[in-house]
C-alpha cells in the first residue's frame, strides 16, 4: 500500500458497482465510460461496504 | 349525488371501500397535463400557421422566410452526448440533475424570388411535461411506472429542469373574449380629456395567445381603441376602425349605437361627436384602410412591396379582435359597436362597472398556454433574427448568397438563437424574457419548484392559482377579498395568511379548468341551434326595444328580446345537459337579465378553454352538469334537498341546481382537516399551512430521487379519525403523522404557552421518529477544461480507508461526522485532494455515479451524488401540531413513570395545556379526541368529513354514545393519578386520541450559539447568520431595555466588550484618532512611543473605543471632514 503509485490510465482501480436499472454488478475504472455493461443504464450505485458498521446505541 | 355516509368504518370495510372510492390522482394535475397536450396537438400547429412570414431584400433579391412546421420530439439526451441510448426517463433526469427535454425541429421555408426551399432545422430542446402525451410515462401501467422508478401513482404536470420539478403556476386572467365595463382612474392618464370609463376585452386567438384591447371614452363622446404592439401603446379612433371594418354610412353606425336606448339625448350627442372624430379623407372603407396602413406599416415592419391596404388588413388581423377569424370583418364591426354601446351605457350610469377581481370575470391561465405563447414568440423571433443577421452581413459588405442552401446551413443557422434555451430559462427562473410581454402583467414568478416535502404540499402546487405578481404590491385589499362568486371554484379556507393572503388561492377539489378547445364545427352548429331557437341576426331584426345581444365566445351572434332570450337559455341548458343537438357539455349559458344599474344585460355563451368548471346536479333532469363562474351567479343552486324544500316554501325560490357534495367547496388540502366545520375558521386556514409543512413520507421512490433535502417520517400511521377525502386520495400511500393519546391537563408547568410534553417512553418506542436525506452532487467538470477524476491514491489509502474506498468515494453505510473524509479527487498533477464532510453526524445512505451534466460531452465518471441520512428523532424544541391549527413546541420529554395515568393504566403520549382551547375554539380537536378514543376502543375508524352532523344530530351525542358503549365516560373524561406523587387528581381529565403531525421546523436547524467567533473585517463586529457561526443581534430595543433598567455595566459589556472593543490613541492637542501612531524611539530600541503625526506631539492618551467608530473617522476623513475628540480631561 505504501508504494508511491499514481492514478495513471491503466493503473486505475476497478471497482464493482450496481446498475440502477437491471441490478447487475459492473466493474468500472475511473476513466471508463459510465454505463452498465449489461443494459447501458447511466446511473450506477455503489454497493454497501463489506466492512462491519458498528453504531453505538445510547 | 354523493353516496350516503357511513360514520363507522371497520378496518375490513375500509379496505374494500378504499378501492371503490379511490380517485385518479391525475385529476389533480389534469389542467396542467391536458393544457400541455392541447398545446402540442392543437395550439402548436395553429401557432405555426399564425406566424408572420418575414420579408427582406438582399441586394436585388427578395427573401421571404416562414416557418411551416414545428415538431417536438420524444424526450432525449442532448444530441451532443454520444451515447448508446439517447432516450431518457424522468427518474434519470431527477437523479442526474438534468432536464427532461425533447428536440425541437422547425421546418423553415426560404423563398428567394419565388424559388422555394424547405429546410428542417434543429433549434434546441424543449422541456417536456411529465405524464403528457410526449412523456414516456403517459401510457404506462402502474407496474411499468414502478419499473421505471416512478411513483406508482405518478400524476405529472411538471417539468424537470436541472433535476428540479418545476410547475408553471396557474394565473387568474380576465375572462377571454368578454367585454368588461371598467372604471379606472388610470384611464384618464391615457391622454388629454380621457375619462375614467373604459371597456376592456382580452381577445384570445385559436392558438391561445392573447391581445388585450381597451375602448376609451374621451370627454364629449369620442372613443378610441387602445392596444399594444411589442409593448408600445397605440390608440385608434373607434370611428376609423368601424369604417375600416365595414363599408357603412354614418347613419348606419349612428343607428346601430343609438338603437339600444333611443330616448337618451346625451347618447345621441356623444355618438355624433364620435362620428365627427374621423381623420380627414377617411370617409370610406377603402380610404380608412389606406390611412390605417400608412400609419402602421413601419411599426408592423411591412415590406415596401406590400400595399397600405394590405398592411391595414394585417393590423386588423393581428391586433384587432383576434379571437374572430381574420376575414370576418362584420363580426369585428358588430363587436366594436356592442362595446361602444356598453361604454356609453357605463358613462350614463345605466349599468354598473364589472368587477375585474371577481371570479365571474376571470379564467385560469394554464401551463400549456403560457408555454405555447412563449414558444410561438421564440419562433417568430427566430425568423426576425435570420433577417437581422443577413441584412447585417449585407451592410457589412460580407458575401451573402441567399440562393445557396449551404449558405444558410453553414453561415446563418449556426448563429441563430437556441429556442430550447429560452424555454429552459423561463422554467428554471420563472422569468419571462419577451419582446411582446405575451399580454402578461408580470415578468417574473411564472414557474415554481414543486417541493416534495410531503404529499399535501406537493399536490397543492398543482392546485394553486395566483392572482398575479402585479397585485401583490397593491396597497388596496379589494383584490384579496373572498367573494361569493368564488363559491365552489376557489377554496375559502386554503389561502396563506400574511403577504400572499387572498392572492394565492387554491381550486376546490371538483373544480377543473377546461383545457380542450371545442371544435369550430361544433361551435358553428351551436350557432345554428341558437338561431333556430329564435335569436335573430344582427341588423336584420325587427324587435321592439329593449334589444339584448347574444354573444357566443365573444362574437355577437344575434339579438333578441328579454323573453326570447330567457327561453333560449332554458332550452340550451336542457340540450346541454341531455347532450342534444351536439351542444357541448362545457357550454356556459350566462343569461344576465336587465336591471337598472346592474351588469350590462345579455346572453353570454362560452365554450372557450381555461374557464373554471365544476359539476353540479341539474334538478330538472337529475343529471350532472358542468357550470362555470359567470353563469353560476345567475343560477339557483341549493346546498341539499332540505334547503331546496325549505327555501321554496319560505321564499318561493325555485332551485334549478343542487350541489353534489357539501364539502365540495373545499380544496384538496383543506378537505383533509377532520371535523373542520366545528373549528373557528382561521384555525382551518392555519391547518392548511401546517399540513403543508408536515414531515411524512413524501414519495414512494425515495431511493431514485436526488433532492437536496428530503424529510422522511420513519413510521407514519393512518389517522383513526379521517375524512372521506383521505380514502379518496388514498393518503395511506403517503402517511403524515402519528396517532397520539392526548390528555388535556396542566401538568408540571412545562406545557404553558403552547408548549407540550411528550412521553419519553413513546419517543423511545419510535413516536415521530424521522430522518433527513441530504444529497450532495459533486461535479468535476469545470469550464476551464481541467480534467479531474475521483480516486484515492495509494499513498493516502491507509489513513482514509475507514471512510473512503480506493475509488475516492465514501463507503456506503458508515457513519460520518464533521471533518471526516467525504470524497477524494485526483487532479492533473496527480495530487490528491480529500474533501471533508461538513454538517451533522449522518450515515452514508447511497453513493451514485451519474451521467455528466447535459452540457458536457464527457462520458467517464464526472458526477456523483452522495446521499446522507441525518437522524432527526424528536428532541426538545421540535414543533408538532394537531390537524386543527394547534401547534406547539416540545418542551419536556417526561419519563413514562412521571406521566399521569388513568385507572386503566394508560399514560398519555402528549400533554396538551387546556388554555389552548378557550380562545382558539378548535372544537373539532375535541370531537376528534372523542372519536379517536372510541375508534381505538371499538377497533374501527370514524369518518370525520365536515357537515355530517347538525343541531338535531350532534357529534358529541354520537361519539359520547360510542364511548359509553365501550364502558367509558360519555364526555371522554377519566379519573387520573399524578405520576409523581401517585395521588388521584381532583379533576376529571379529558383524554382521547388525536392525530399529530410533526412539522419540519426543528431546533437542530435553528439553534444558534456563539461565545466568540468570526467578526466582520471592516467593523470588527460579530457577523450575523447561523450558517457562518454568527451572533444574535442585540438590537435597539434590547439596548432600550438595558438603559431603562439602569444596568450600564451590562450595556457596556454587550455593546462594547463583546463586540468591537478596541484600544485607541487620541491626540490631546488635536483630538485626532487617525493621526496617532506608535513609533520606535530609535531603530534599535524596543520601546515604542505613541505620537500624533500631525501635531508632532507625544501628548497622546489611550482610550477604549468601538472599532467601528475609528472606521467612521476614516470614512469622514475621506469626505474631508475632520473628527476630533475632546480628551483634555483624561
Amino acid at each position: 500500500m505504501d508504494q508511491q503509485q499514481d492514478l495513471l490510465p491503466g493503473q486505475q482501480v476497478a471497482m464493482e458497482y450496481i446498475c440502477g436499472s437491471c441490478g447487475r454488478r459492473t466493474r468500472i475504472r475511473q476513466m471508463d465510460s459510465l454505463a452498465c455493461t449489461n443494459c447501458g443504464h447511466r446511473i450506477l450505485y455503489k454497493p454497501r461496504t463489506a466492512r462491519p458498521v458498528q453504531v453505538n446505541c445510547r | 349525488m354523493e353516496a350516503p355516509f357511513e360514520r363507522i368504518i371497520t378496518p375490513a370495510e375500509r379496505l374494500k371501500m378504499k378501492e371503490k372510492m379511490q380517485i385518479d390522482l391525475r385529476d389533480i394535475t389534469r389542467a396542467h397535463v391536458e393544457s400541455f397536450n392541447e398545446f402540442i396537438s392543437h395550439n402548436l400547429p395553429l401557432a405555426v400557421e399564425d406566424l408572420e412570414p418575414v420579408m427582406f431584400d438582399v441586394n436585388d433579391q427578395t427573401v421571404t422566410t416562414r416557418i411551416v412546421g414545428c415538431s417536438i420530439g420524444a424526450p432525449s439526451l442532448n444530441s451532443r452526448v454520444v451515447s448508446a441510448q439517447t432516450d431518457i426517463t424522468p427518474a434519470e433526469c431527477r437523479q442526474c440533475h438534468v432536464s427532461y427535454k425533447g428536440n425541437i425541429t422547425l421546418e423553415i421555408e426560404i423563398n428567394v424570388n419565388g424559388h422555394v426551399t424547405t429546410v428542417p432545422r434543429y433549434v434546441g430542446q424543449a422541456p417536456i411535461m411529465v405524464m403528457s402525451d410526449k412523456c414516456i410515462l403517459s401510457k404506462l401501467t402502474t407496474a411499468q411506472k414502478i419499473a421505471k422508478q416512478e411513483e406508482a401513482r405518478e400524476f405529472g404536470g411538471y417539468f424537470i429542469i436541472n433535476g428540479n420539478e418545476k410547475v408553471i403556476r396557474m394565473l387568474m386572467m380576465a375572462r377571454r373574449n368578454h367585454p368588461m365595463a371598467l372604471i379606472r382612474p388610470s384611464f384618464m392618464n391615457r391622454g388629454f380629456k380621457y375619462t375614467e370609463y373604459g371597456v376592456q376585452i382580452r381577445c384570445v386567438r385559436p392558438d391561445e395567445t392573447s391581445q388585450r384591447l381597451v375602448l376609451h371614452l374621451i370627454e364629449g363622446g369620442r372613443c378610441t381603441l387602445g392596444f399594444s404592439i411589442r409593448k408600445r401603446q397605440y390608440l385608434i379612433p373607434a370611428i376609423l376602425l368601424l369604417r375600416a371594418l365595414k363599408d357603412v354610412t354614418e347613419r348606419d353606425i349612428y343607428e346601430a349605437i343609438v338603437e339600444s336606448d333611443p330616448t337618451d339625448s346625451t347618447l345621441k350627442e356623444h355618438v355624433k361627436a364620435m362620428l365627427n372624430a374621423a381623420p380627414d379623407n377617411t370617409y370610406s372603407q377603402h380610404t380608412s384602410l389606406e390611412y390605417l396602413g400608412a400609419m402602421f406599416r413601419i411599426e408592423l415592419g411591412m415590406h415596401p412591396s406590400i400595399s397600405n391596404i394590405e398592411a391595414a388588413r394585417h393590423l386588423l388581423k393581428q391586433y384587432i379582435f383576434v379571437h374572430i377569424p381574420q376575414h370576418d370583418y362584420t363580426a369585428k364591426y358588430d363587436l366594436l359597436i356592442a362595446m361602444i354601446r356598453r361604454l356609453y351605457a357605463l358613462k350614463s350610469g345605466r349599468v354598473r362597472a364589472d368587477n375585474p377581481d371577481s371570479p365571474m370575470n376571470q379564467e385560469v391561465l394554464q401551463a400549456g398556454q403560457i408555454y405555447g405563447a412563449l414558444l410561438k414568440e421564440q419562433m417568430q423571433e427566430y425568423l426576425l433574427a435570420m433577417k437581422r443577421f443577413i441584412t447585417m452581413q449585407v451592410n457589412m459588405g460580407r458575401e451573402v448568397d441567399v440562393g445557396d442552401q449551404s449558405y444558410f446551413r453553414n453561415r446563418v443557422f449556426p448563429t441563430m438563437p437556441d429556442i430550447g434555451k429560452a424555454l429552459d430559462y423561463f422554467l428554471a427562473t420563472g422569468n419571462l424574457k419577451s419582446t411582446t410581454g405575451l399580454d402578461q402583467m408580470q415578468a417574473a414568478g411564472f414557474a415554481i419548484v414543486a417541493d416534495k416535502l410531503n404529499i399535501l404540499r406537493y399536490m397543492s402546487h398543482f392546485r394553486c392559482v395566483h392572482r398575479g405578481a402585479y397585485f401583490a404590491e397593491m396597497k388596496t385589499t379589494a383584490v384579496r377579498k373572498l367573494l361569493p362568486e368564488a363559491w365552489g371554484f376557489i377554496c375559502p379556507v386554503h389561502t396563506p395568511d400574511g403577504a400572499p393572503c387572498g392572492l394565492l388561492n387554491h381550486l376546490t377539489r371538483h373544480c377543473t379548468p377546461q383545457s380542450k378547445a371545442v371544435s369550430p364545427a361544433v361551435i358553428k352548429q351551436l350557432r345554428q341551434v341558437v338561431h333556430s331557437l329564435g335569436v335573430q341576426e344582427v341588423g336584420m331584426h325587427r324587435i321592439e326595444p329593449p334589444v339584448l345581444d347574444v354573444f357566443l365566445d365573444g362574437v355577437v351572434v344575434g339579438v333578441a328580446n328579454v323573453k326570447t332570450i330567457e327561453a333560449v337559455a332554458l332550452k340550451l341548458r336542457e340540450y346541454k345537459v341531455l347532450g342534444l343537438h351536439n351542444v357541448p357539455e362545457v357550454l356556459e349559458i350566462a343569461f344576465i337579465p336587465p336591471a337598472e344599474g346592474g351588469v350590462y344585460p345579455g346572453l353570454y355563451l362560452f365554450t372557450t378553454p381555461t374557464r373554471m368548471l365544476r359539476p353540479v346536479l341539474h334538478l330538472g333532469t337529475n343529471k350532472r352538469e358542468l357550470i362555470s363562474s359567470l353563469e353560476q351567479v345567475y343560477l339557483d343552486i341549493g346546498v341539499d334537498i332540505a334547503e331546496c324544500h325549505r327555501n321554496h316554501e319560505k321564499f318561493g325560490i325555485n332551485y334549478t341546481h343542487m350541489e353534489i357534495s357539501k364539502h365540495g367547496m373545499l380544496s384538496v388540502v383543506s378537505s383533509f382537516t377532520p371535523f373542520s366545520d366545528f373549528n373557528q375558521s382561521p384555525r382551518n386556514m392555519y391547518q392548511c399551512q401546517m399540513g403543508k409543512q408536515t414531515m411524512g413520507i413524501p414519495s414512494q421512490a425515495i431511493p431514485y430521487r436526488a433532492d437536496n433535502k428530503l424529510y422522511v417520517l420513519n413510521s407514519g400511521q393512518t389517522p383513526v379519525v379521517h375524512p372521506r377525502a383521505y380514502n379518496e386520495y388514498n393518503l395511506d400511500d403517503y402517511p403524515l403523522g402519528n396517532n397520539a393519546v392526548v390528555c388535556v391537563i396542566a401538568y408540571t408547568g412545562y406545557d404553558m404557552e403552547d408548549a407540550m410534553i411528550i412521553n419519553k417512553g413513546s419517543i423511545d418506542r419510535g413516536f415521530m421518529h424521522a430522518r433527513v436525506l441530504k444529497t450532495e452532487i459533486v461535479d468535476l467538470v469545470d469550464r476551464s477544461g481541467v480534467s479531474k477524476a475521483f480516486g484515492l491514491l495509494p499513498r493516502h489509502r491507509a489513513e482514509n480507508s475507514d471512510f473512503l474506498d480506493d475509488d475516492g468515494l465514501p463507503r456506503v453505510g458508515i457513519m460520518v461526522e464533521k471533518g471526516d473524509p467525504f470524497y477524494a479527487v485526483v487532479d492533473e498533477e496527480q495530487s490528491n485532494h480529500i474533501h471533508r464532510y461538513k454538517g451533522e453526524p449522518a450515515r452514508i445512505e447511497s453513493v451514485r455515479l451519474l451521467l455528466a451534466s447535459d452540457t458536457s460531452t464527457k462520458r467517464e465518471v464526472q458526477r456523483i451524488a452522495i446521499t446522507v441520512s441525518v437522524n432527526r428523532n424528536p428532541i426538545i424544541g421540535d414543533k408538532f401540531a394537531s390537524r386543527h391549527g394547534q401547534k406547539g413546541i416540545l418542551s419536556q420529554m417526561l419519563p413514562s413513570e412521571d406521566m399521569p395515568f388513568t385507572e386503566s393504566g394508560i399514560t398519555p403520549d402528549i400533554i396538551f395545556n387546556p388554555h389552548g382551547f378557550p380562545s382558539r375554539m378548535t372544537i373539532g380537536m375535541l370531537i376528534e379526541s372523542m372519536a379517536g378514543k372510541a375508534g381505538c376502543l371499538h377497533e374501527r375508524f370514524y369518518d370525520s368529513t365536515p357537515f355530517q352532523f347538525d343541531e338535531d344530530d350532534t357529534a358529541v351525542e354520537f361519539f359520547g354514545e360510542e364511548l359509553r358503549k365501550a364502558g367509558y365516560n360519555y364526555f371522554g373524561h377519566e379519573r387520573m393519578y399524578s405520576g409523581i406523587t401517585g395521588e388521584e387528581l381532583e379533576v376529571d381529565v379529558f383524554i382521547g386520541n388525536v392525530f399529530y403531525q410533526r412539522l419540519r421546523h426543528m431546533v437542530s436547524d435553528k439553534y444558534q450559539v456563539r461565545a466568540t467567533g468570526p467578526v466582520d473585517s471592516r467593523t470588527r463586529q460579530p457577523i450575523k447568520g447561523r450558517k457562518r457561526h454568527g451572533g444574535v443581534r442585540f438590537g435597539e430595543m434590547e439596548r432600550d431595555a438595558l438603559i431603562a433598567h439602569g444596568t450600564a455595566f451590562l450595556l457596556q459589556d454587550r455593546l462594547l466588550r463583546c463586540s468591537d472593543d478596541s484600544e485607541a490613541t487620541v491626540c490631546k492637542s488635536c483630538g485626532g484618532v487617525l493621526s496617532t501612531t506608535s513609533i520606535a524611539q530609535s531603530a534599535a530600541s524596543r520601546i515604542r512611543k505613541d505620537v500624533c503625526l500631525s501635531c508632532k506631539d507625544s501628548k497622546v492618551v489611550k482610550v477604549r473605543l468601538p472599532y467601528v467608530f475609528r472606521y467612521l473617522g476614516a470614512e469622514l476623513a475621506g469626505m474631508n471632514i475632520n473628527m476630533s475628540l475632546d480628551v483634555s480631561e483624561i
